[in-house]
């Protein structure tokens, strides 16, 4: 094992969270290196040729290679546990940029209610309404706190959207329920499919509030603050999976990392993995080590170490660190490390077809949609309900390649014939003709719910592949039941031909893609009793590491992460940078 | 972030290739290129190490430690040929075994010339290829042991009876498909077991290999399989392997022609696909019915014309633009 040369900061990982911070702590005048364990990679040349389904949609070329690591899962502690050995429900993403170079640009704030869950539904419904079982608890940050950080999170990527509510004034065409912000997007919205058209008129007419999914895809040429220049959008159909040939989609490498590169003060080590972080005297963090492009392990000291390795490693390596100090693993002297797993709903509700007519929704993209707010959150009066939380509903995504659809029809009720000359016949007449309405929901703390290490699967690193103890409970169950109602009634009104709606959710599975949205596992609080880290991220018990991204959730909202995971990162590469190199082995404020 | 690269020709073995090296000894006979690293030192930005190679041939399936190069230990997913791999050159099936998944897959997506189907499109060449990689594993597959077994009823086989001499884990029948792809079996054993189980079973109900049965009596054997009604198959399951040859079906078909199948981009043009696109416009986007005629990878116009575009991956750098569609 051979000693490198120290640096100020070492991230696990160069994705998005890992570049806001070097982008931040560089222009700040620390150096910092990243450990990536993929290639390294930009729009050109690296994504200039992608445009392959089967290669990047189903063989999935730029995830996590599940050949050297993966994730292992049962539905609770007493059931069975078997590894994930090929991709279903999630998509984590390997190579400089991290899963953010084949996101979809789906790109949100939550809502003010997203972060005091605990008090909102203590105060508006009484102790008894929150289910049975669940560890929901107040952000340690304000909605108030993060506007800055989300505002120029939002000016620096170049977001699409339509303002719903600017300081406080509802506008026209926008979402209504989305909480203030201080100023505009940055570009106006993308285009939408046809089928979300018609969805937005079918939303209206039952008194909804449709509006255009805000992107962090730009829908025009765009020049940010550090001189990115960017092209807008050009709808080419290869986007989630794939990364941006034309830089059009916001991705690290378009954004946050020239800038960082550009001081000097930044180096990203790709090819290389992280599989421990090390600890000196007294429990602080002396480093990571790492193995290289080589098979050698190496030893990599800094002064801080950043977990910014995406959900599942930031808690695996939580708790593959050990040492006399924490013998239960870094950040875990209370237990806590791995509760307060949570995820997303993202089910394909009701399916229209619409026989004669031709979509092409192969165009576009995943953020070529419109949305309602109307069932997210407690937007809608739940006192009669039966369950809490919601989720947001849109209709129609771009991008649909055949590989990843002809195989999900016929649409029928019936479990039509999949195979032969009528198959085939129906593919030509109606391959193009489906709209859909999808449904991603919020997802609950419980203490049956959590992340471990697993007893018998290994990694290639040796050390044990992180477990999964997830399924869906009561509360979901009956807010799907709620949800799918709506989604029925409004593709009703969109006026298909024929229609599938799924009423129930089905247990939990692992085997199909849901979204790529793990959060929780090493969550933020405001004492080392209720949480893993401060509203930094970083660890109460070894204040030199600093966990970011989708981890730190108490509990998961109906939307996607990023949005917040990236203002989050901001305010905390900003305390590292102006407060906590004074002070090193304290706790920020 | 320069956009100089050093085109270099990856070597070539001299060794006779081995079945499952077919494929990428073809790509990189015909050029297969690869980019050398980011030479960012010229324009002054900060230093990147480590470069990109092409994917590693091989994989020994059990799990290696790590102390040869990384990525020699763990394939990732292999681009696509230049050109489609030639249908008469077998990777892995016998010309028997090639026969029946071409039929069978042409009960799944039937054709005619005028017509095409799964045979007309090559999908048999498709799955033959597929098979020539890493075991026929075309993505990046964990294969640690144990693995799993089912049992039927409430309680597991008692843990410590001889027939779990293996180390297995016991998952209930009913609860097995929410774990995903479990199979102890490689995509090549599924394949060659799975069409013995095919030929036996209609021996046994209509006295010949499937290739030599008629049309409809072809049909009734996918369809007892697809419910799940053949006997004799045992792992793969007569549901699990029709599963398996319905999906490779529609990857054949609707993937790119590059890999052997959709020749002629005969999937995309029945249901309207224009393939590899770069762009669309706002007008396109809301517009009813085709726009464009279909395009395959090799036809892509390149961003850099004589300038290498994404030189890890195969395309042809020049004579693009003749194969283009008129339009
Ligand atoms: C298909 C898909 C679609 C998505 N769509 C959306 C969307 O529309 N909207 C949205 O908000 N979010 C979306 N996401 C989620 C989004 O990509 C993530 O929230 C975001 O990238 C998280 O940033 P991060 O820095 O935490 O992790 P990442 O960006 O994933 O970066 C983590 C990096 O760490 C590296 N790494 C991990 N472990 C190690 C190790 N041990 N050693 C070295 N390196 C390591 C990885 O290779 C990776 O490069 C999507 C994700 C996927 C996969």
């Amino acid at each position: 094992m051979a000693i490198q040369k120290k640096v100020d900061v070492v991230t696990v990982g160069a994705g998005w969270t890992a570049a806001i911070f070097a982008q931040i702590l560089t222009e700040g005048g620390y150096n910092v290196l990243s450990i990536e364990q993929g290639p390294m990679r930009w729009a050109n040349p690296d994504f200039k040729h992608n445009h392959d389904p089967l290669r990047y949609h189903i063989r999935h070329a730029m995830m996590v290679n599940l050949g050297r690591e993966t994730w292992s899962w049962r539905p609770n502690p007493k059931a069975p546990t078997l590894p994930m050995r090929q991709y279903g429900s999630f998509n984590p993403g390997q190579g400089v940029g991290g899963a953010a170079i084949h996101w979809s640009g789906m790109n949100w704030r939550f809502l003010e209610s997203d972060f005091n869950y605990r008090t909102h539904y203590i105060e508006r419904y009484g102790e008894n309404k929150l289910p049975a079982g669940n560890r929901i608890q107040d952000w340690p940050v304000t909605y108030k706190e993060l506007e800055p950080y989300y505002d120029r999170f939002e000016y620096d990527i170049g977001v699409s959207g339509q303002t719903g509510n600017l300081n406080g004034v509802i506008l026209e065409g926008g979402n209504p329920f989305e909480a203030p912000r201080s100023r505009p997007y940055p570009l106006p919205p993308l285009e939408v499919t046809i089928p979300s058209v018609i969805y937005a008129d079918a939303c209206r007419e039952l008194g909804y509030h449709p509006f255009p999914q805000p992107a962090g895809i730009l829908s025009q040429a765009y020049q940010d603050r550090w001189g990115n220049v960017r092209s807008g959008c050009l709808y080419c159909g290869f986007c989630t999976r794939y990364g941006c040939e034309v830089d059009a989609k916001s991705m690290p490498v378009n954004t946050h990392i020239p800038p960082a590169l550009r001081t000097g003060r930044y180096e990203i080590r790709a090819h290389s993995k992280v599989i421990r972080v090390n600890l000196g005297p007294g429990g602080r963090a002396t480093g990571v080590t790492y193995i290289d492009e080589q098979g050698q392990e190496q030893e990599q000291p800094a002064d801080v170490v950043l977990l910014s390795g995406f959900t599942f490693t930031n808690v695996r390596m939580l708790l593959l660190s050990r040492s006399d100090d924490h013998p239960n693993g870094i950040g875990n002297d209370q237990g806590l490390v791995g509760k307060n797993y949570t995820y997303q709903h993202w089910h394909g509700v009701s399916t229209g077809l619409f026989e004669g007519r031709r979509f092409n929704l192969y165009m576009g993209n995943t953020s070529t949609q419109n949305v309602i707010f109307d069932f997210q959150a407690d937007v809608f009066d739940h006192s009669d309900l039966d369950f809490v939380g919601g989720g947001m509903l849109f209709s129609t995504l771009g991008e649909r390649d055949p590989l990843a659809s002809v195989g999900s029809l016929p649409v029928t009720d019936e479990g039509g014939k999949n195979w032969g000359q009528g198959w085939k016949d129906y593919l030509r007449q109606n391959w193009d003709s489906v709209a859909t309405i999808v449904f991603q929901g919020e997802s609950l703390p419980y203490e049956d719910q959590f992340l471990d290490l697993d007893p018998v699967y290994k990694a290639a690193d040796g050390q044990p592949l992180l477990r999964l103890t997830f399924d869906w409970h009561q509360n979901d169950y009956n807010m799907y039941r709620f949800i799918a109602q709506r989604a029925d009634e409004i593709m009703k009104q969109m006026g298909p031909t024929r229609q599938k709606t799924t009423k129930e959710l089905d247990p939990y599975n692992i085997h199909k893609y849901q979204s790529t949205h793990p959060t929780g596992g090493a969550i933020m609080g405001t004492d080392p009793g209720n949480s893993v880290t401060n509203k930094y991220g970083q660890v109460w018990d070894t204040p030199n590491v600093f966990v970011t991204g989708a981890a730190l959730y108490p509990q998961n909202p109906g939307v996607n992460p990023t949005g917040t995971l990236a203002p989050l990162a901001y305010m905390a590469a900003e305390a590292i940078r102006d407060r906590f190199f004074r002070n090193p082995d304290r706790i920020l404020v | 972030m320069s956009d100089e690269k050093i085109p270099t020709e990856k070597p070539q073995s001299e060794e006779k290739p081995t079945g499952h090296e077919v494929t990428l000894l073809l790509m990189s006979r015909r050029g297969f290129l690869r980019a050398a690293g980011f030479a960012v030192a010229a324009t002054g930005l900060g230093v990147v190490t480590g470069c990109d190679t092409p994917p590693a041939e091989e994989s020994t399936g059990a799990l290696p430690t790590e102390t040869v190069p990384v990525r020699a230990q763990y394939p990732e997913v292999p681009y696509a040929p230049i050109v489609p791999p030639p249908a008469d050159v077998l990777v892995f099936f016998s010309p028997h075994e090639a026969q029946t998944v071409e039929a069978l897959t042409a009960r799944i997506l039937p054709g005619t010339p005028d017509d095409p189907g799964a045979r007309e499109a090559g999908i048999a060449n498709y799955i033959d290829k597929l098979m020539g990689f890493n075991e026929g594993f075309a993505e990046p597959t964990y294969r640690q042991a144990p693995y799993a077994q089912t049992y039927e009823g409430d309680t597991p086989p008692d843990q410590a009876s001889p027939s779990n001499q293996y180390q297995t884990v016991w998952v209930s029948k009913d609860e097995i498909d929410r774990y995903g792809f479990q199979s102890l079996l490689t995509p090549r054993e599924i394949y060659r077991a799975g069409l013995k189980s095919v030929d036996s079973f209609a021996n046994q109900t209509a006295g010949s290999n499937f290739v030599d049965l008629s049309e409809d009596q072809q049909d009734q054997i996918l369809e007892a399989m697809s419910k799940g009604e053949a006997s004799g198959f045992d792992n793969p399951s007569a549901k699990d392997f029709f599963a398996r040859l319905r999906d490779d079906t529609i990857n054949g078909m609707f993937a790119d022609p590059a890999y052997g199948g959709n020749r002629d981009m005969v999937g995309w043009k029945l249901i309207g696909y224009p393939g590899a696109q770069r762009a669309y416009t706002p007008h396109d986007i809301h517009t009813e019915g085709p726009v464009r005629p279909p395009q395959s990878l090799a036809m892509m116009h390149q961003f850099h014309p004589g300038q290498l575009a994404n030189s890890h991956v195969a395309v042809p750098v020049s004579g693009t633009e003749e194969q283009r569609p008129e339009h």
